[in-house]
């Protein structure tokens, strides 16, 4: 037999799982076996108090002692209760706002869907009429943003309840506003028109830089590059550009070769008014102009026979356009598409780098 | 939630010990501040919901304080510190009476760091001061059963001094038993 400890007896000792009895034998040969001795100390050693003068700095103490302050003001704040009135009242707040704009936003939406402005008809009364490029039916409804061209022979009359506007030949009149509270307003871009009026509707024209409103009044305008001219049979017509105003009193003329005058309306005109029938004679002398600044559509128009093709021709370009703006919505949705992926890839990097740290 | 003076008194009595726990497990003292303001924030946050008793806030601090450095341990690809590589040491044949204790202090050192869980905890506690009773309360388990595990540390410690030759008196690991 050794005259040492084994492994297995200095193990059991220095962690103490020796029994009282081996523990007593074990230190009786310690005492007198200074290898075995010097075994178990160190072994011990391992398992043994490390007395350490290190310190913490004094903020980490000021941070700890300031988170405490923070939770316990949450504390204070919950206990009191103010936090959550405060937060019931915001929500409330905010749901209220958001129920008075859902009623508004459903009341405007009604409002805007039951506004749809003066029932304007387009009647063809002879000739080539359109409406919005295309061969006009009869009794067509005219909406906010119509275009209403007539060809050489082309007479049209637009009515609603008490109100009557007939359009001669080689014109161009636009509606880019039918409201029931601002009115009507026509953009007379070329030709003549007779308005007629005998109800409370609210209307008024724009002839280039003129406008033309009414008094209640029927009355002639005739429009072209050269010259506006405006006859009045019946009523009150205002006539106003930036740099004049000018009234009409009935049975006058006025033209804007002399913005300042007014004539007497010779018999023909007055006719015309009066009966609201052009007869393809007296709405535009200037006919030269005429097929420069004639509508584009105007010119195809007037053959009768090309008159379907033409008009195929321009829903061809329309369809043309539009897959071409369905294209350019496609391509920006797909870089719109990419830059969120390239966001969402860079978040993803940012938060590994986070968590790595 | 636990009052301002015993957190305060709290952290007057045991920062210091805490402090030199997470030194030794970490190596770093930037980390271990870190850390150890974490500590005494998370037993805040504990003290809000549970209560929190003056008798048991040595042995919660330990506790948090285990899980977090082992937390840290984790999310860090650590860099060994220790400097001793006991792969470098002196081969064989050496006595007991030749090792210097600075170098023997380094070896175990270092294979103190190379233990895993919870048996570098262990030594850690010890290293501290703590009794087997407050360290069986910390890691809720027995205190036999712990003893056991240091006795495995031991075991394993003695063995790799001896892998380099220190401390043989008898190579013999004699089976009898008697000791359990």
């Amino acid at each position: 037999m050794s005259n040492h400890l084994t492994g297995k007896e200095i193990d059991y000792y220095v962690s103490g799982l020796a029994s009282a009895e081996n523990a007593a034998r074990i230190r009786k040969h310690l005492d007198s076996c200074t290898q075995c001795r010097k075994l178990a100390e160190t072994l011990s050693s391992v398992i043994a108090e490390h007395p350490s003068d290190s310190m913490p700095r004094i903020h980490v103490r000021e941070a700890v002692m300031s988170h405490w302050q923070k939770v316990n003001n949450q504390i204070v704040e919950k206990a009191s209760g103010e936090k959550p009135v405060i937060k019931r009242f915001t929500t409330g707040l905010a749901l209220a706002a958001s129920f008075i704009l859902i009623i508004s936003a459903y009341l405007f939406l009604g409002r805007m869907k039951a506004d749809e402005g003066y029932l304007l008809t387009l009647h063809s009364v002879s000739g080539g009429v359109y409406l919005n490029g295309s061969a006009s039916t009869d009794d067509s409804v005219i909406t906010t943003g119509s275009l209403i061209q007539t060809g050489e022979k082309g007479e049209a009359l637009v009515s609603a309840s008490g109100y009557k506007l007939y359009i001669g030949s080689f014109s161009s009149l636009a509606v880019p506003r039918n409201n029931s509270i601002r009115g009507i307003q026509f953009l007379l871009n070329e030709g003549a028109v007779i308005s007629k009026s005998s109800g409370d509707i609210t209307y008024s024209f724009s002839c280039g830089k003129y406008d033309v409103s009414p008094v209640g009044t029927d009355f002639m305008i005739k429009c072209s590059i050269k010259k506006t001219e405006v006859a009045v049979s019946q009523g009150k017509v205002k006539v106003e550009a930036p740099d004049m105003s000018i009234e009409i009193s009935e049975g006058r003329i006025w033209s804007s070769e002399k913005p300042g005058e007014l004539a007497a309306i010779d018999p023909a005109t007055a006719l015309i008014i009066n009966t609201g029938r052009f007869n393809n004679r007296l709405t535009n002398k200037d006919t030269d102009n005429r097929n420069i600044n004639k509508p584009e559509i105007a010119g195809e128009k007037e053959n009768s026979e090309s008159n379907s093709n033409g008009s195929e021709e321009k829903r061809n370009r329309e369809e043309i356009r539009e897959k071409a703006e369905i294209k350019q919505m496609n391509r920006e949705l797909r870089q719109e598409r990419k830059n969120i992926n390239d966001f969402r890839r860079e978040q993803k990097t940012e938060r590994k780098g986070r968590k790595n740290e | 939630m636990i009052p301002r003076t015993e957190i305060e008194r709290a952290y007057d009595l045991y920062s210091k010990e805490i402090f030199t726990y997470i030194l030794r497990s970490v190596h770093n003292r930037d980390e271990a501040e870190d850390i150890l303001q974490d500590v005494f924030i998370k037993l805040i946050n504990y003290s809000v919901k549970s209560s929190v008793h003056s008798s048991n806030i040595r042995a919660l601090l330990y506790s948090i304080t285990r899980t977090v450095c082992i937390d840290s341990a984790r999310k860090r690809s650590r860099t060994k510190i220790e400097t001793t590589d006991i792969t470098m040491l002196p081969d064989r044949s050496r006595d007991i009476e030749e090792g210097t204790s600075d170098e023997i202090i380094g070896i175990i050192n270092s294979i103190v760091d190379t233990l895993g869980e919870p048996e570098r905890s262990i030594i850690l506690f010890r290293r501290n001061g703590l009794t087997y009773s407050e360290i069986a309360t910390i890691m809720k388990i027995s205190e036999r059963t712990l003893k056991r595990k240091v006795k495995s540390v031991i075991e394993y410690i003695r063995k790799k001094l001896r892998e380099k030759g220190f401390f043989i008196p008898d190579d013999t690991d004699k089976e009898d038993g008697s000791f359990n």
